[in-house]
């Protein structure tokens, strides 16, 4: 019965790190904010958008690093 | 660029008020986050990283000649025009004084939440006509009317929904004119059945009033 019992703990214990692993390779889904700064797919639907809006276009440049 | 500008909610609000485009030609960042069901790019909700990569590419010779010092925040007119630009980092004060700078500049706008609301309901229009629910696609579109009416910097959503109620009013005064000539041919109730289903569908429209009175002047059913 011991041995079942520790055998069981085992399992568990050995099941739980590989979840652990599985957690640390796919990320969790992010939650989408209530509210964020709606970015244009392109800049052909930006100018489009903006001409039917009649408002500025705030073109932001970037690096990763 | 402080990590902190583009989540303030007082840089959200006054982005509202603008177009925003993000062009970033590196993909070092995680290219695909999960968001509920979506898959975005971690640096930005609701894009994708190709899209950046391509806006970089379509806008860095427009903006720059040669080397692009990175971060570099832009406003434009409308059509494309730099009204004024900043670089290096910035903060959300003074991204939002850029904005309303641009914004005095081009004068008056509509807002993103009203813009969306306009386009959801123009779509939600074409879908109700595709789907022949009439009655659908006429609250819609007078949704818009009602909301943006007066106020002129809408007038190009404005005029979209006018243009399709004319659309819808033009197809209802078809379908009276098709009923007209099936009662003069004696087939009166195919006529009756016709501008009762244009009065019933197209209410608020000026066809509808049409179809009741052409229904009026019917001969009575036996």
């Amino acid at each position: 019965m011991k041995v079942l019992v520790i055998c069981s703990a085992l399992l568990v214990t050995v099941a739980s790190a590989f979840a652990g692993d599985r957690d640390k390779k796919e990320p969790k889904p992010g939650q989408i904010p209530a509210d964020y700064i709606h970015w244009a797919h392109s800049w052909d639907e930006a100018v489009a958008e903006a001409k039917e809006r009649n408002v500025p276009i705030h073109v932001a440049f970037h690096k990763d690093h | 660029m402080d990590g902190s500008v583009y989540p303030n909610k007082d840089v959200i609000v006054a982005s509202k008020t603008v177009v925003n485009i993000f062009c970033n030609n590196e993909t070092e960042h995680q290219a695909k986050k999960k968001y509920g069901s979506e898959e975005w790019c971690e640096a930005n909700y609701g894009q994708i990283c190709d899209e950046h990569v391509a806006n970089h590419n379509k806008t860095s010779s427009m903006f720059f000649n040669g080397t692009i010092p990175n971060p570099t925040s832009i406003l434009c007119t409308p059509d494309g025009k730099e009204i004024t630009r900043k670089k290096g980092g910035i903060s959300g004060k003074e991204l939002i004084d850029m904005m309303k700078e641009a914004t005095a500049k081009v004068g008056a706008g509509i807002g993103q939440d009203e813009y969306l609301f306009g386009k959801g309901k123009l779509k939600a229009a074409a879908d109700a006509v595709g789907a022949k629910k009439m009655k659908d696609a006429i609250e819609a579109l007078n949704a818009i009317t009602k909301a943006f009416g007066k106020n002129a910097a809408a007038k190009p959503l404005n005029d979209q929904a006018q243009a399709k109620l004319k659309e819808l009013n033009d197809a209802g005064m078809a379908i009276i004119e098709a009923a007209k000539a099936d009662a003069a041919a004696d087939k009166v109730e195919d006529a009756r059945k016709a501008l009762k289903d244009v009065y019933a569908n197209y209410k608020g429209l000026e066809c509808s009033k049409v179809a009741e009175k052409e229904m009026a002047a019917l001969p009575k059913a036996k």
